[in-house]
């Protein structure tokens, strides 16, 4: 397999012919000539506010009948200036502000972050905090996929949905809040490892939700997998096709859902992946279903992957020993005063990270997130990018929205699981 | 209790106050509300109609950032506000009562809430959720409006980031707590921020 | 890279190179870069070396870049030992850059944030407006001369 592209195998069926990526603007899509002076078409604004819970996000629809003819996507309804206000800051307060980007799935904006500061100052992370990091990235995966999970099935009808979902989610938020102190928005990542060592508890507590979590999963496919409703909703809807997922730089659930076997942890693997066995799920079909199952069965993987890093948790440190970038151990503090200084300094001025550039990416729950970071050598980052899977899944409603009428516009932006924090930042 | 004495709330029956403490003297909250009945006065009407109006307050679908996820889970069957009448987010803000902001405001998005609270019909409760809705939170910059009160007129803040269930529930019984008490909604005692 | 070969080289890198995914296109300002120095134990970017800090006690000043604006693009091919690209053009305040729309599609909205929050415009973009910020907002937010806004904060206890 190595040097050929695996993007699409000839023998497979193909989606649709050609690419419906629309001619003129690739994320709009725009009235035909026959109906540009039409008095049918209705322009209707799926305003910001609007049940559908997945923030605050603006489609301009046009609707001929119930036939979307016409869309364009509206964002911005949530831009906090993220990347200028981690500017003003230190490095390590500016971990405080990576989770709030993609607030589903936390921990895995903590990470990449985390994980480009560390590659710049070329640090080594014990493999304890290698380890946990895997486990809790994974929960946060499970969390991402149980809300999107509930919530689209709220919006689709199957409204029990989202009380299945929730229960599990509340249990993996006990979860973190035995290991981090917070519910969601942990910082709990600190560059060179963790913040702090593993509260005793956790391993048996995450065990037990290890042995519920897979009967969860059972519930809800049968709640809804075989149900005539959901399929009819979600079989296909929202058509796209390999290479218009690929053009459009799709990733995450809705690349393998068209069909692509492309898998950052697979691929270019980071943390403990490479060590770790797990299946990724492909799906040929490009539609909505499609999308939802790759997310099941991922969820089914990832309690599988926390499963194999609790049997191997190795022990030993959990942060890194460099003492220029990491607290030293308090105990130090009383007798030996270049800790005090490093400590002071650390904490004060903030460590200084090498000049440079970098950009990493990490395989997130809604497809790769990227992370690019410049800096001046200084004590502050001089530019943080944020690569958000959602701004560009985004791109792609005009292009999934092909021949879909208004109940299908709720599945299939709902199936492109968007952030809209992440899109906005 | 003596008669210069001003009526505590646990007087009506409500439930709230720290009973491990009965000693407790009136907290701030309540020389407010304390002060402000002596000057309202409620009648055994308004008394009934300040408790249907809190035993069925139904909020709008004001979801925004992060504080949306635990406005979710206080749906849940965890934390359950179903309990308090509450489970019926209205997607419409003509049929809803109470606007939990929950998340960041920023400016494009404050023309639009300013629309959604001045479709609500009255009276109408607000609540600020989270540390963001109440004064920009963390994020002190061009965009973020430095809280939501600055639009519209908030009845309770919900500190936090993001304000635990519970937190946003206790919350939730504060404002039920103050209209049963007579407390007009925010908009007849104040305006906006500066 | 100057900005003119960029239509050029972005079709090669595509179609010969085999880069068929554009992960990312990142626009830096680098306005006030190198006038403040760092001294004391930094290190270089290959890694770090306790032993043997780089500046001595000396000022250093980082190295000073090309342009104003830095715009990065990202790529990745999609097969299993594909490494990483990063394109890199540089431009000055004003200065057009062609767009990439043509080679990879997802590169529209990625071009609209830049010309929202740095302006730097893209020729023959086919929808350049303002996506982020509201559209009749003043200014480019991320560059560095704009300032970060907000309010002081008052605290209760002050008079």
């Amino acid at each position: 397999m190595s040097g050929s592209l695996v993007a699409i195998a000839p023998e497979r069926p193909r989606i649709y012919e050609g690419s419906r990526i629309p001619a003129r603007i690739p994320s709009v899509l725009e009235l035909g000539e026959e109906l540009r002076d039409s008095e049918d078409v209705l322009r209707i604004n799926f305003g910001p506010n609007h049940p559908s819970t997945h923030g605050v996000l603006r489609l301009i629809v046009d609707l001929n009948g119930e036939e979307v003819v016409g869309l364009a996507a509206v964002v911005g309804y949530l831009h906090t200036g993220f990347e200028k206000s981690m500017e003003q800051k230190s490095w390590w307060k500016a971990i405080t502000y990576a989770p709030r980007i993609d607030y589903l799935s936390f921990q895995q904006n903590e990470l990449v972050f985390v994980l480009a500061v560390e590659k710049m100052l070329g640090i080594e992370v014990p493999r304890r905090a290698t380890w946990m990091r895997t486990l809790l990235a994974e929960l946060n995966r499970i969390h991402s996929h149980l809300v999107w999970l509930g919530t689209a099935g709220l919006e689709l009808g199957a409204i029990s949905m989202f009380w299945y979902c929730f229960r599990e989610r509340e249990r993996i938020l006990d979860l973190f809040e035995l290991v981090a102190g917070f519910r969601m928005h942990t910082r709990y990542f600190q560059v060179g490892g963790l913040a702090e060592e593993i509260p005793p508890g956790f391993f048996e507590e995450c065990a037990k939700f290890v042995e519920v979590m897979p009967g969860a999963i059972d519930d809800y496919e049968a709640l809804v997998d075989r149900s005539p409703i959901w399929l009819e909703r979600t079989k296909g809807i929202g058509l796209l096709s390999a290479d218009d997922a690929i053009a459009l730089g799709q990733s995450g659930p809705v690349l393998r859902g068209s069909g692509v076997d492309w898998d950052l942890r697979r691929a270019q693997p980071y943390l403990a992946y490479d060590q770790v066995d797990f299946r990724v799920p492909v799906y040929h079909e490009g539609d909505v279903w499609a999308r939802y199952r790759v997310r099941m069965e991922e969820m089914r993987e990832s309690v599988r992957i926390v499963d194999q890093a609790l049997r191997r948790m190795p022990d030993g440190p959990w942060i890194a020993d460099d003492r220029k970038v990491v607290l030293p151990p308090r105990e130090e503090l009383h007798t030996s005063m270049e800790s005090l200084i490093h400590h002071f300094k650390i904490v004060t001025e903030g460590f200084r990270v090498p000049e440079g550039e970098v950009y990493v990416t990490i395989e997130s729950p809604r497809g790769e997130l990227g992370c690019y970071i410049v800096s001046d050598g200084g004590p502050r980052p001089w530019r943080v990018k944020f690569r958000a899977p959602s701004f560009v899944a985004l791109e792609a409603t005009a292009t999934c929205m092909s021949d879909a009428l208004v109940a299908d516009l709720i599945a299939i932006v709902g199936s492109l699981d968007t952030v809209m924090g992440e899109v906005d930042r | 209790m003596a008669i210069d004495e001003p009526p505590r709330l646990r007087d009506y029956g409500l439930q709230s106050e720290r009973l491990l403490w009965p000693t407790k003297g009136p907290s701030v909250f309540e020389q407010e509300v304390a002060a402000m009945e002596r000057a309202v006065g409620l009648t055994t009407l308004e008394k009934a109609v300040a408790w249907a109006q809190s035993r069925s307050m139904w909020p709008d679908t004001f979801g925004l950032a992060c504080c949306a996820i635990e406005m979710m889970s206080i749906v849940t069957s965890r934390y359950d506000i179903a309990r308090f009448g509450m489970e019926a987010f209205r997607s419409s803000p003509r049929q809803a009562d109470l606007l939990i902001v929950s998340g960041r405001v920023v400016h494009k998005m404050a023309a639009p809430l300013r629309q959604v609270y001045d479709q609500m019909l009255e009276p109408k409760w607000v609540i600020a959720m989270g540390a963001c809705a109440s004064s920009g939170g963390m994020f002190n910059n061009y965009t973020t409006l430095q809280g939501v009160d600055k639009i519209v007129a908030v009845d309770i803040h919900v500190p936090g980031c993001p304000p635990r269930p519970e937190a946003l529930i206790e919350g939730i019984v504060r404002l039920h707590e103050k209209v049963m008490a007579g407390v007009p909604p925010a908009y007849e005692i104040r305006g906006v921020a500066s | 890279m100057d900005t003119p070969r960029l239509a050029e080289a972005a079709r090669h890198v595509r179609d010969e190179l085999g880069f068929n995914f554009l992960s990312d296109v990142s626009a830096a300002d680098y306005l006030g870069w190198g006038e403040v120095g760092v001294s004391g134990y930094i290190a270089t970017a290959g890694g770090r070396d306790l032993n043997n800090p780089s500046t001595r006690g000396l000022q250093r000043l980082p190295r000073p870049k090309p342009r104003r604006f830095s715009l990065s693009y990202h790529l990745l091919a999609l097969r299993r030992d594909a490494a990483r690209v990063r394109l890199q053009v540089w431009v000055d305040e004003g200065e057009p850059v062609p767009t990439v729309v043509p080679v990879w599609p997802t590169a529209d909205w990625h071009e609209r944030e830049a010309w929202d929050l740095f302006g730097i415009r893209f020729d023959g973009h086919p929808n350049l407006s303002r996506i982020l910020l509201d559209d009749d907002w003043d200014g480019h937010p991320l560059r560095k001369d704009y300032p970060i806004g907000g309010e002081p904060v008052r605290f209760s206890g002050e008079e």
